[in-house]
Order: C-alpha cells, then sequence, then structure tokens
C-alpha cells in the first residue's frame, strides 16, 4: 500500500508557487518593458506609435432602430437606382473644385462619364451579387395555439431557444 | 509595419480627419514631405508633420518658442555631458592632480592653433562683418564673455600672457625663441589659484565659465548651414566646407541611430553617394545660393546683410518678448528673401514652410558645429596631452568626434530628446485638435443617418432627407 509524503509535496507545492510568483514578476517585468519601448521618444518607433495612439478611439456600437417602423417602412422604400447615385454626384462636383458639364476646349467630360460607369458597377455587383445574412438571437418571446386532449385549443407562450437565420438581397 | 509605412498611416489619418472637418486648414501645399521613408530621423519627420497640421504662422511661432526656449535647457544638458566625458577622461589617468608642468611654475602645454582651430574660426577677425556673425561680446576684446573672441585677442598680443576667468593662462607665440615648440602656438598654464586642485575641478569651473551659445549665434550658424550665407561672404575654402559636411553627416548618422546602438567606424566613413551629397553641398553653400525644387527648380540665399541686420537687432532687445519679436520680424524676412526667384504663389509658401522647417531640422547640426569651436576642442585637447601624453592631438574635427563618440552620441541623443519632446507636444496638441473635430463631427453623422433612416421609413421624400443630412 503506497503512503502519501505530504511533506514533501507541500514542499514541491510551495517550490512551484515561488516560480509561478517569479514568472509572474518575469512577465511584468516584461510588459512593463514592452510598455516603455512603444512609446519610447528615443526611437522613431516610439515616436510613431505615440502619434498613433492618438488617433484611435473605439467607437461606440449604433442602436437598432425600431423594429416595427423597419418592418413597415421598408415597403415605403423605392429601392436603389445607379442612375440617380451618378446624377447626384455629379451634380455635386462642383463643390470638390470640379468641372460640371463638357470644357468648350477639351471636349465631352470624361470625367462624369467615368462616375456614371463606377457607380453603374457598384450599384449593379450590390443588387445582383450581394447577400444579406440575418440572424435573430434567441429569447424572442412568442405566443403560440395548439390542440389539447379534448381537441380544445391550447394557447402556449414561451421564448425561442435557438437562434433565427434569414437571407435577404438588395433592392 | 515598417517605419514608411506607419509614417503614411500617419498622414493618411490627418488627410481622414481633414476631410471630416471643414473648418481646418486645407493641405493643398505643393511642397514635399522629405521624411516619407525608412529612415529612423524623428525630428524630420515631426517636422513634416507640423508642417502638414499647421500653417506657416503658427511654424513660425513654434519655431521661435524653440529657439527661445529650448537653448537654456540644451547649455545645461550640453555641459553636463561635457563635464562627464571630461571626468571620464581624467579618470583613465593615474592621478587626477594637475600635473606639474600644467601648474602656474610649470612649462606649460603647447598647442598649435590650428590644432584647436580645425573651421578656420580664428582667422576671421571678431569686429568684422563676417566675424560678428561667428563670435559673441565681439566689442570686449581681451575681456570678452566669449572665449573664441578672447582667444583670437590672446592670438592677436603676441608673447603676452593673459587670463582667462582666473583659471587658465594663455600665451600665444607665433615663433618660439626657443625653437622647441612649433610656430603660432598656445601656452597654456594653470592659473596659480588651482595649483593645489585636480584637474576635474579646472575642467568643470572651465566648462561653467563659457557659454556655449545663444539663439543668435544658432540662427547665424543654421543659414550658414543651409544657405552658406556666412562662408559665401568669409570665401571659405571648398575643403573647409566639406569637412563641414562631413560632420554634418556623421551628425545625421548618429540622430538615425538607436539609442543602444554602438557607433562603430561606419559613421565616420563615407560612401561614394555621401561623398557626392557633401560635395554638392560644400559647392552650394561656397556660392551663398542653394537651389531649391519646387514646381520648377529656383535658386533661393539668405545673403549675409540679412543676418547682420538680425544681429544687430537681437542686441538691443532686452526682454523675451522683444527677442520674440525680433526673430518672428527676421525669420518672416529672410523666409521672403528665399522666395524672391519665384512667381508661383502656391510655392511660395511652401517654400516658406520649408524654409522654417529648415531651420528645425538643422538645430542639432547647428549646435554640434558651433560646439566643435576652439572653445570646447582647447580644453579636450588640454586633457588628452595630460592623459595620453603631450603628442597627442586631433587630426580633424572627424577625429575630433570619433575620438569623443561616447560625448557625441550623448549629446546628439539629448539633443533629440529635448526636440522632439517640444515638437511632439504641438503636433499632438494638434492633432487632439484634429481628432476631437473629426469625432464630433462623426457623431453628429450618426445621429443625422439615424434620424434620416427612421425618416425615411415613414415615407418622408428623399429631397427632405437629402436637406436633413446636408447633401447639397
Amino acid at each position: 500500500m503506497s503512503t502519501f509524503n505530504t511533506e514533501k509535496l507541500e514542499n514541491q507545492g510551495s517550490e512551484f508557487k515561488n516560480q509561478a510568483k517569479g514568472l509572474k514578476n518575469k512577465a511584468n517585468d516584461l510588459k512593463d518593458k514592452a510598455k516603455d519601448f512603444k512609446f519610447d521618444l528615443s526611437t522613431l518607433k516610439g515616436v510613431l506609435n505615440l502619434i498613433l495612439s492618438a488617433f484611435s478611439k473605439p467607437d461606440e456600437p449604433v442602436a437598432a432602430l425600431p423594429p416595427p417602423l423597419i418592418m413597415l417602412g421598408a415597403k415605403l422604400r423605392p429601392g436603389v437606382s445607379a442612375q440617380s447615385v451618378a446624377a447626384r454626384i455629379i451634380s455635386r462636383q462642383s463643390e470638390a473644385g470640379k468641372v460640371v458639364g463638357d470644357v468648350f476646349a477639351d471636349g465631352p467630360n470624361n470625367e462624369e462619364a467615368m462616375e456614371l460607369i463606377r457607380v453603374e458597377e457598384i450599384i449593379n455587383t450590390l443588387l445582383t451579387e450581394s447577400v444579406v445574412n440575418v440572424v435573430i438571437p434567441p429569447g424572442i418571446a412568442i405566443t403560440g395555439v395548439g390542440v389539447g386532449n379534448l381537441g380544445a385549443p391550447v394557447i402556449i407562450q414561451g421564448v425561442t431557444t435557438s437562434m433565427g437565420i434569414g437571407d435577404g438581397i438588395i433592392r | 509595419m515598417s517605419l514608411v509605412d506607419k509614417k503614411k498611416q500617419i498622414f493618411g489619418k490627418i488627410a481622414a480627419a481633414r476631410t471630416l472637418t471643414e473648418s481646418m486648414p486645407s493641405f493643398k501645399l505643393n511642397h514635399s514631405l522629405p521624411s516619407i521613408n525608412n529612415k529612423g530621423n524623428s525630428i524630420t519627420f515631426l517636422t513634416d508633420l507640423i508642417k502638414s497640421l499647421v500653417g506657416y504662422a503658427e511654424l513660425v511661432k513654434s519655431t521661435i518658442d524653440t529657439l527661445t526656449h529650448s537653448l537654456d535647457e540644451v547649455e545645461i544638458k550640453i555641459k553636463k555631458a561635457i563635464n562627464l566625458e571630461l571626468k571620464s577622461i581624467v579618470m583613465c589617468g593615474i592621478n587626477p592632480s594637475i600635473p606639474a608642468f600644467v601648474k602656474s611654475t610649470g612649462s606649460g602645454i603647447s598647442i598649435e592653433v590650428k590644432k584647436i582651430d580645425f573651421l578656420d574660426m580664428l582667422k576671421t577677425d571678431p569686429t568684422s562683418v563676417g566675424g560678428k556673425l561667428l563670435y559673441d561680446d565681439t566689442a570686449g576684446g581681451l575681456n570678452s564673455s566669449d572665449f573664441n573672441t578672447f582667444l583670437y585677442n590672446v592670438i592677436q598680443d603676441d608673447g603676452n600672457q593673459h587670463v582667462w576667468h582666473n583659471i587658465l593662462q594663455f600665451k600665444f607665440e607665433s615663433l618660439d625663441p626657443m625653437g622647441v615648440n612649433a610656430n603660432s602656438s598656445l601656452t597654456i598654464k594653470a592659473h596659480p589659484s588651482y595649483d593645489s586642485k585636480t584637474l576635474i575641478d579646472l575642467n568643470q569651473d572651465f566648462i561653467n565659465s563659457i557659454k556655449l551659445f545663444n539663439t543668435t549665434g544658432v540662427v547665424n550658424k543654421i543659414m550658414d548651414l543651409i544657405y552658406g550665407s556666412v562662408s559665401f561672404s568669409l570665401n571659405k575654402s571648398r575643403k573647409q566646407l566639406e569637412m563641414e559636411g562631413k560632420i554634418n553627416a556623421i551628425v545625421d548618422k548618429m540622430i538615425e541611430a538607436n539609442a543602444n546602438e554602438t557607433i562603430s567606424n561606419d559613421y565616420f566613413e563615407f560612401s561614394n553617394d555621401e561623398v557626392s551629397i557633401i560635395e554638392q553641398k560644400a559647392n552650394e553653400r561656397k556660392s551663398g545660393i542653394i537651389k531649391i525644387k519646387t514646381s520648377k527648380e529656383i535658386n533661393a540665399s539668405v545673403p549675409e546683410k540679412l543676418l547682420s541686420d538680425f544681429n544687430s537687432e537681437m542686441g538691443t532687445a532686452v526682454t523675451v518678448q522683444n527677442k520674440k519679436d525680433v526673430l518672428t520680424k527676421n525669420l518672416n524676412k529672410m523666409a521672403e528673401e528665399t522666395t524672391a526667384n519665384s512667381n508661383d504663389a502656391r510655392d511660395n509658401v511652401s517654400i516658406k514652410l520649408n524654409f522654417i522647417q529648415g531651420i528645425l531640422d538643422t538645430l542639432i547640426k547647428g549646435i554640434v558645429n558651433i560646439i566643435l569651436s576652439p572653445k570646447i576642442i582647447i580644453i579636450f585637447l588640454i586633457n588628452f596631452k595630460i592623459i595620453y601624453g603631450v603628442a597627442s592631438e586631433f587630426s580633424d574635427p572627424v577625429d575630433f568626434i570619433k575620438k569623443n563618440k561616447k560625448l557625441f552620441k550623448a549629446i546628439i541623443k539629448e539633443l533629440t530628446m529635448i526636440l522632439v519632446k517640444y515638437l511632439l507636444a504641438i503636433a499632438l496638441k494638434k492633432i487632439a485638435e484634429l481628432a476631437a473635430a473629426a469625432e464630433v463631427k462623426k457623431q453628429i453623422d450618426k445621429q443625422k443617418n439615424k434620424v434620416i433612416q427612421l425618416l425615411s421609413l415613414v415615407a418622408i421624400p428623399q429631397e427632405v432627407l437629402r436637406i436633413i443630412k446636408g447633401l447639397g
């Protein structure tokens, strides 16, 4: 019958504990060193990291729109049109300092034609190749009607337990 | 990510933030950004960044603040580094006390003038037009507060001994009557009050007795290094200018080196490309005209007269504000002068911005060049001769830097840190303003998007939605 040497195990345990403590301290030191190096102003890399950090601000997630409104309102939307998008861009070209319309000396305005091609291709891809995936999370309240033992209707209430998946297309 | 990619990322973020914020000055200038490469020069990058963030007037203001407020801190740090280096040289010797031959009763140390005056400064009269741009307190003569002016006057008084601040005694002899020392040599002895003191005391007191530089001297040196303003009027030789070019190339390499990098012999050797650039720069400085590339190549210069006017006005400025006003007025005049051969208004803005950027980029080189004047080299040579033997000497300024590379690395790193901190504070302030303005704009845009999306769901016409969104 084997016997446990508790003293030996205890010693081993405290040794492991000390080793873990040492490793933790080492990790913290390395962390500090890495932190220092990241913003070490004596190197250009540190200067660049510091400047880049000045730009980084995490964006807050967007709040959801009321679902009933989307259900009803979506039916009222006219749908996208490459022609109308291109027309709006071209009509605003002057805001960016670009020439609107044909320039007498230079002939037809190629840039406007290019704008139309660009928008047509983007919209065409969105309309004919894109897919919208929809995920409905579990926990949606449901009310259902079933048939009881004697054929009487039974109303059931509960929540969905799995997520719902759906596909859609852009119009 | 490579340095160049990170640099591009920063400029991209600025461009994006600027597009979002209409109130910021638009970045449409046709100047180049010389720092967009993989080199590790923080100063050039920061000056490029500031140049793209602020307009000309703000850049002038930042430069003047740097020249007015940071130089005192720089002088203290450099003196500390020099004292430490001299101490380490003395510690190499067996006995830190002043040897008998250097004491006031000894024969003294003999040093040829050319061995401390590598850039031929002492050949120019401090009271001449060009001399006034090289020396300080030029009217003081032998009582000048500037050691270089004092030394020039010692050399003019052949055979007579003169005392500097009761620390060291100097005698110049164009011909040694005993025939022991070389012609045109200085004999240097300690003042009697130092006979019982240590070499460390003498070094420290000497360094503390000299003023390394002031704003006027630094601006003069920078203008000379970029435009050859003083070199042209003094008719400096091409050899001299090439030597200064080599010093500047070494300084550039040291600025780009990492703090932990060992300064190897590579720093003091030059590739064919480097030699070609040094020669081209020397030719430009000799003619006092440099070529500037804008939409076309033009000649630009800052004539000596402008520097003389600036020096005279600075001489009468008393308060810090007076000095700032004189600096602003004169730097604007010099910047304007560099556009004299340009007819394009957009190029002019670019040339003036590059003029101011050049001052900040050349600041460290200007300071190092000033350090390489007789007032610093002489104390190092005295120490070298005491510790390593009287035959010890520096063959040229590159040899001087090489033999004291630890000191120059420390000085350049210290200067870089001071300048980086100063420029970074300006850049980060502007970036914070830009990022905050962009964030406000983004939040407003998100709110507008939410409103128009909600309204689009209740069949509000597109025209109305576009008005709400602010689309034309």
